[in-house]
């Protein structure tokens, strides 16, 4: 007993001065500065944070992209009272870590340069790491600016750890020498965990404190907050109101005070599950999605058919003994008491497995972008052995309205929202037999989603970068992801040319805007036949379509049956895929070979980009 | 006494149920109003982007005279096309004659090289991005009006109180969907 008592003094003490040192530490009070227009150097985040009593608010992503807007990195166009536009300007150079985190997250969604505002809160990030990513760039820098500190120094952090072995020793010889115990094992481990949990309550308690200079940055701040508040009504402004407001807009944000240009801009919330944002034939539109009653839908055909059978089974039973007893009663004749307790039975059992039945014959095959992937419990207990309903949206592009429909675990966990995929689905019951993705969703790739996350206590800086890894290119493959070597070889410029030519090279693009990037080589003759094969992807490569015109000055001509479009002109031809588009030109001392060949040069290497 | 607090309170159900479908459609009608002023907004940005477009595309290349010509000649129509249909038939003439404009700027290295023509292009790039969004939200809003000016029963007081349906923002013959942006 004597043990016990002694270590809950030393706790006691060891919590007595945890307190002591978090009182000696709080952050400074902060009254408000005379109201100024002058907007100091800090960024809306920054301002944030220190107007925030050194907390960051999910406002400052907010205020952070409106920041990106004003000065020019972005711009937000509204199209009408429910759509605006987020678009990409220019290629920044000297953004803060904080603000790169965000301008790749925009640019990660964007579809030509452009991304929806609602659909912010799209892409399969780990919305949680993303943020304590921000949160711990944005301390970095206040720090750095001498506006802030850990309200642990490494001397508080060692103090306390080193107390803490105190009691948790204690707390170990205690159990070791308890007399009530019959088992006197287990205090070594006591000990580890006690100390454990100590140094968890320290980190709990740590965070940002202020310095006075922050103090009084912050103090400023809420000058130009009162000074903001008394001249705009911020609190109406839509996002794309920055075009007017331009960084007042985003310090406003920052301080509170527009909170529907911040509600517009989802960077730092959860997606909606029932509202999906989907970027599926190229532009950004609003679906909404629907998970429909399990009753009859999102169960697969088989064990349908056994329920239904089930279900029929009780049905007609429970009528047959109602009915058995209302004909005692002489209330239903004696002769249609089978009959009715059969129809009722087969009634039930009918619709489940006709749906079943249904499905197992016509099994339809759709195309579309996953928009929402989510799991929900269903049945079991919340902690122990809980059961999930796993559930795929599929935009297919018809509709805005699009019901959700179930699938295997198994199937469920590579998925992606945002990757184009074509399923194998039973229409009546919602059940996805199989599902094969086409293309990845562009979010998945994007190297700041390979985040480390944030540690709480004195953590060396870098522990909080986001790591930027060049994206790997196959073997054979360039920016583009696809070659034009790999389009037109060597082989097929002999079957189709009649021609031997040495290895690829690379060559000069043909003309073409600063935004497209095209990949190009040359093949070459002895004779002076040179084929040069140009090829990009995406939307805009389609500008490759009148490369053509811009090179022959003549009108092409449309060709059928090659991918989803083709453009020939003397000595040249190009086509278009869904996955991009590509230009073979010929050029020969005896002039342009004719149309067959080229043709068949440009069915084949269509074929391949489509692959 | 009972048969007319039936027919009153049957009535009054009437009334209210007409007052609300109506109330829908208008808003509805609004919204589709509402949407159709943007792209409207839009098509104007663009009109204006185009006669300093022609102006610097005649500095460098003035002997292109039939694609400029052809291109004012399409904005004429444009702007004086009335109609859904008739708007989006003349806008997409517009925008082949602007592709051909800026094709004869890729044979020409002096104004590709414009600093002028460059902010020129993107900027009547991105207006031709903002005006495919604004159809697309055009198209919508029409979608919701006319769902619900021709489901039952709001189809009854659609008919009593003059709402029609809408036209598409689409060309005669084009599928509904995205535009694609190919400048």
């Amino acid at each position: 007993m004597p043990a016990w008592v002694a270590a809950a003094a030393a706790t006691g003490l060891w919590l007595l001065l945890l307190l002591a040192l978090a009182v000696a530490t709080r952050n400074p009070d902060v009254e408000p500065g005379p109201a100024t227009g002058e907007l100091a150097g800090h960024s809306p985040a920054v301002v944030d944070l220190i107007t925030g009593n050194w907390r960051l608010c999910d406002e400052a992503v907010s205020a952070t992209l409106l920041d990106l807007a004003a000065r020019g990195v972005l711009a937000v166009e509204e199209i009408g009272p429910e759509l605006s536009l987020v678009r990409l300007r220019k290629e920044p150079g000297g953004l803060r870590p904080y603000e790169r985190l965000v301008y790749d997250h925009v640019r990660s969604l964007a579809v030509d340069g452009v991304v929806a505002t609602g659909a912010l809160a799209e892409g399969s990030r780990d919305l949680g790491r993303w943020w304590k990513s921000f949160r711990k760039k944005v301390i970095v820098e206040a720090r750095e600016q001498g506006l802030s500190r850990p309200r642990w120094s490494r001397a508080h952090a060692l103090l306390l750890s080193l107390a803490a072995s105190v009691p948790a020793v204690a707390i170990g010889i205690a159990v070791s020498i308890d007399d009530t115990r019959t088992h006197r094992d287990g205090g070594v481990g006591a000990a580890i965990v006690s100390f454990a949990l100590l140094l968890a309550l320290m980190g709990r308690l740590n965070g940002e404190r202020g310095t006075a200079e922050g103090a009084g940055a912050a103090a400023h701040w809420l000058g130009v907050r009162e000074h903001l508040r008394a001249t705009g009504r911020f609190a109406e402004q839509p996002a794309a109101s920055v075009t007017i407001w331009g960084r007042h807009l985003a310090y406003a944000a920052a301080l509170g005070l527009a909170p529907r240009a911040v509600r517009s801009l989802p960077v730092s919330t959860p997606a909606d599950d029932n509202r999906a944002w989907s970027d599926y034939g190229g532009m950004w539109h609003v679906v909404d999605v629907r998970y429909p009653s399990r009753l009859l839908w999102g169960r697969p055909p088989g064990r349908t058919i056994g329920r239904g059978f089930i279900a029929g089974w009780f049905a007609g039973f429970f009528s047959w003994i109602l009915l058995v007893l209302a004909a005692a009663f002489g209330v239903w004749p004696d002769g249609l008491v089978l009959p009715a307790a059969l129809a009722v039975g087969l009634a039930v059992a009918g619709l489940p497995i006709m749906y079943a039945i249904s499905d197992l014959g016509g099994a339809a095959t759709v195309e579309g972008q996953i928009v929402r992937l989510r799991r929900f419990q269903d049945g079991g207990k919340a902690n122990d052995d809980p059961k999930w309903t796993y559930w795929c949206a599929i935009d297919e592009g018809a509709s805005r309205e699009v019901r959700a429909m179930c699938l295997s675990e198994e199937m469920w966990h590579p998925l992606r929202e945002g990757d184009k995929v074509r399923a194998v689905v039973g229409r009546r019951l919602g059940w996805i037999r199989r599902i094969d993705v086409i293309e990845d969703s562009r979010p998945r790739d994007a190297p700041s989603y390979d985040d480390t996350g944030e540690h709480l206590v004195d953590a060396p800086e870098n522990l909080g970068e986001v790591r930027i890894l060049p994206e790997p290119l196959a073997r054979g493959t360039t920016a583009n992801g696809v070659h034009p070597a790999d389009l037109v070889t060597p082989a097929d410029l002999k079957r189709a040319l009649g021609i031997d030519v040495g290895a690829p090279v690379a060559c000069d693009g043909p003309p073409a805007p600063s935004w497209l990037h095209v990949d190009s080589c040359r093949y070459e003759t002895g004779t002076g036949v040179t084929v040069d094969v140009h090829a990009a992807t995406g939307l805009r490569s389609r500008y490759l379509m009148v490369v053509g015109h811009t090179l022959t000055r003549v009108q092409g001509r449309p060709v059928e049956g090659v991918g989803d479009g083709a453009m020939l002109y003397p000595g040249l031809v190009s086509a278009a895929t869904r996955r991009g588009t590509f230009a073979i030109a010929v050029s020969s001392p005896q002039g342009p070979p004719p149309p067959g060949p080229l043709i068949e040069l440009a069915r084949t290497a269509a074929a391949r980009l489509s692959q | 006494m009972i048969p007319l607090i039936v027919a009153l309170a049957v009535v009054a159900v009437l009334v209210a149920a007409f007052v609300s479908v109506y109330n829908r459609l208008v808003r509805a009608r609004n919204n589709a109003d509402n949407a159709w002023a943007q792209i409207d907004v839009q098509l104007k940005r663009r009109y204006d982007l185009i006669p300093n477009l022609v102006e610097t595309v005649k500095g460098y290349a003035a002997h292109e005279r039939a694609t400029l010509e052809a291109v004012v000649a399409a904005r004429s129509r444009a702007i004086g096309a009335r109609g859904p249909a008739e708007q989006a038939a003349a806008e997409n003439m517009l925008s082949d004659a602007l592709k051909s404009l800026i094709a004869v700027a890729e044979a020409h290295p002096d104004l590709k090289a414009s600093t002028n023509f460059a902010e020129l292009q993107e900027e009547l790039a991105a207006t031709e991005n903002r005006i495919a969004y604004s159809r697309q939200y055009y198209n919508d809003a029409v979608l919701t009006y006319n769902n619900a000016v021709q489901a039952v029963p709001a189809n009854i007081v659609a008919g009593m109180t003059g709402f029609a349906p809408r036209e598409y923002f689409q060309a005669p013959g084009e599928e509904r969907g995205p535009v694609r942006v190919r400048f």
